[in-house]
């Protein structure tokens, strides 16, 4: 059964369709979704490529506008929203993860992580402070000053984690996370990212080809025909 | 410990600029050359316009001078001819002028005598520093009296009431005067113009026993006129020239200079200069441009991901913008600085033809160039930018 809601969700969706038109053909990703997420919830999202995942992470970190219907953020409807609003409520509220975990490669894990601070007005200090507590969450206190591209692909994706979460996030989105990483690595990272939904209180979405990593997850939704469709976890 | 950075631009900035090192020093390079080659034509056009002023400045203002051609052996002006220009002109001032040198005894030095009538203080606006020049009265009289310029009377102590030698001569001082005209004496000017720093004034009528080559009494260098006020040089000119050129005068071979000719030299040279030296900076900051252009357009295309990223951490088209006219600003500024700087470490020290040149140093030449540079570095990082600022931030992370 869905959790009976504790709070008033953090993301929901009301009719959401997307299309994609190159020249005169158009594309039909999504149509008609209707979701709720709410804080504290791990989804884990499956599917057969091409079926629209990466499309539907985009329009909850507000990367992306729906083609119809209606994305409502922590009860704000994003439709009317100017771009620096959104950045704005994106900068604030969402933390993001990447398959390939998007560290840049000249700076430290400590630099790195502080770069989530970069477009945000906050004292030097405190973001130190943050960082420094995101990575020891993940575990990584231990390379503040070690460059990016010396870590283990694992290492590194905890790093991206960290960044993520430096400022606490009210929404955690995660495109294949561990699509790079072995399986130990893997389920390290899995483990990482549900104990900081529990602890933290942050609404996960994931997205992964792993089933075996469906466990962590609270929820499981499977992406099929342009339709997102909730499955009971074991 | 390392520093404490929370990426601030010019973190981001280096980032970019490291990833592409050759280029960017490419870049740098011909910009570099282009922003020295303009400062250098900034400094020569300004000191080119100052020098114009300055000319026209010592020539005296609406001032017509009448020289023989320097080809021209034979003497043509006559005092007769200033009696000539006074007639047919009223109200203008005319002097005639004849050049001549004399030793003083107790110096080595030799000067030069300018014997001249008593207008010629007022045709060239000469300040009196002490003193009065010579009058009619000194003229009629043939006194034996002399004004001395303001170099002699400090460098000499030669001073009011004094009496100093020329050859043998004994004359009177009665006053100084101030006829700075260096720049007259330069490259644009016309020497035959000149008085120089170690120069006396003597008047016309005075015979000239002092020098060693037989001087003509009949015979005059030059001749100066101011016309009367309400009456400009240029426009008197062709009916003076006419009133010269008379049959039986044997008068055709002279020059005829006002300020505007002497400005008009310099013009000309202006306009050669603007010409060819803009041309060559224009190349080079174009060179530079496109190669920082084509570094910025393949750094936008290296990083898509680098801007998804940026953009999911909530930065702003406009963010992404800046980013990389920020990058550009640094090639073209630091370029913008290091041209000028080259050419100011050059000038100073005076090299070769560029101590010739009247170029002139100062604000201008540091602060055009830094700002003509960040017009140039948002100029050719405009296009790459908005390209890049237009990326949409879910392709920009699908790009991964
Ligand atoms: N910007 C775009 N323009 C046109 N078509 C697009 C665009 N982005 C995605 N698509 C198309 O939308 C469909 C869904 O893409 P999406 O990336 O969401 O799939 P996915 O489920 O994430 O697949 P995978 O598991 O392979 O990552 C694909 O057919 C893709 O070609
Ligand atoms: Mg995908």
């Amino acid at each position: 059964m869905i959790p009976a809601p504790k709070t008033a969700p953090i993301l929901e969706f009301k009719n959401v369709s997307k299309a994609y038109s190159n020249g005169d053909s158009t594309q039909k990703v999504l149509h008609g979704v209707n979701l709720s997420v709410y804080p504290g919830d791990f989804c884990a999202i499956t599917g057969p490529s091409g079926s629209g995942k990466s499309t539907f992470l985009n329009l909850c970190a507000l990367l992306d506008e729906p083609s119809a219907g209606e994305i409502f953020f922590n009860d704000q409807a994003t439709s009317g929203l100017t771009e620096s609003a959104l950045s704005m409520l994106r900068k604030k509220n969402v933390g993001m993860v990447f398959q390939q975990y998007c560290l840049l490669p000249y700076r430290s894990v400590l630099e790195n992580v502080l770069f989530r601070f970069r477009y945000l007005e906050v004292d030097k200090a405190e973001a130190l402070r943050m960082a420094k507590y995101a990575l020891a969450k993940v575990g990584m206190s231990s390379f503040l000053d070690k460059p990016t591209h010396l870590l283990s692909g694992g290492e590194m994706q905890r790093v991206g984690i960290a960044r993520a979460i430096a400022l606490k996030p009210r929404l955690l989105v995660a495109d294949e996370p561990t699509g790079n990483l072995d399986s130990s690595a893997a389920k390290q990272v899995m483990r990482c990212l549900n104990d900081l939904g529990q602890q933290e209180d942050i609404a996960i979405l994931l997205v992964t080809h792993n089933e075996s990593l469906l466990d962590y997850a609270s929820r499981h939704l499977r992406c099929k025909d342009g339709n997102l469709i909730e499955h009971e976890t074991a | 410990m390392k520093p404490l950075n929370i990426s601030p631009l010019y973190l981001d900035i280096r980032e970019g600029i490291k990833s592409r090192p050759g280029r960017f020093g490419l870049s740098l390079f011909a910009m570099t050359i282009g922003m020295a080659v303009l400062t250098a034509l900034i400094a020569l056009l300004l000191g080119l316009e100052a020098r114009s002023q300055q000319l026209s400045e010592e020539l005296g203002t609406n001032v017509i001078a009448i020289l023989p051609k320097p080809s021209n052996h034979k003497q043509p002006l006559k005092p007769s001819h200033a009696h000539l220009l006074r007639a047919n002109y009223p109200g203008a001032r005319v002097s005639a002028v004849r050049r001549s040198r004399a030793h003083t005894p107790g110096t080595d030095r030799s000067l030069v005598v300018i014997a001249s009538e008593s207008e010629l203080v007022n045709i060239r606006q000469w300040k009196m520093i002490k003193g009065r020049f010579f009058d009619e009265l000194d003229i009629q009289l043939r006194k034996r009296h002399v004004v001395v310029t303001e170099a002699l009377h400090k460098s000499w102590r030669w001073d009011v009431g004094a009496t100093i030698l020329l050859r043998n001569t004994p004359f009177l001082i009665i006053g100084v005067v101030s006829s700075d005209d260096s720049a007259l004496a330069g490259e644009y000017g016309d020497s035959r113009l000149t008085t120089g720093e170690q120069a006396v004034f003597v008047p016309l009528t005075v015979e000239s026993h002092w020098d060693d080559q037989v001087v003509s009494e009949a015979s005059i260098d030059a001749l100066y006129m101011r016309p009367a006020n309400n009456m400009a040089a240029e426009e008197i000119l062709p009916g003076l020239k006419n009133l010269l050129s008379q049959p039986g005068m044997d008068l055709q071979n002279l020059s005829w200079i006002i300020p505007a000719t002497l400005i008009e030299n310099v013009k000309q040279m202006q306009t050669t200069i603007g010409l060819t030296v803009g041309a060559i900076a224009i190349l080079c900051l174009i060179l530079g441009g496109t190669t920082l252009t084509s570094l910025l357009v393949a750094n936008v295309r290296d990083r898509i991901s680098e801007i998804g990223l940026r953009r999911a951490l909530g930065a702003t088209e406009m963010d992404i913008a800046i980013l990389f006219i920020a990058e550009g600003c640094v090639a073209t500024v630091a370029a913008g600085i290091l041209g000028p700087l080259f050419v100011h470490l050059v000038l100073v020290q005076k090299i070769g033809i560029l101590s010739r040149l009247p170029l002139e140093l100062g604000a201008h030449t540091v602060f055009l160039p830094l700002l003509f540079s960040v017009l140039l570095g948002i100029l050719f990082s405009f296009w790459p930018a908005i390209s890049a600022a237009r990326i949409s931030p879910a392709e920009a992370l699908r790009s991964e």
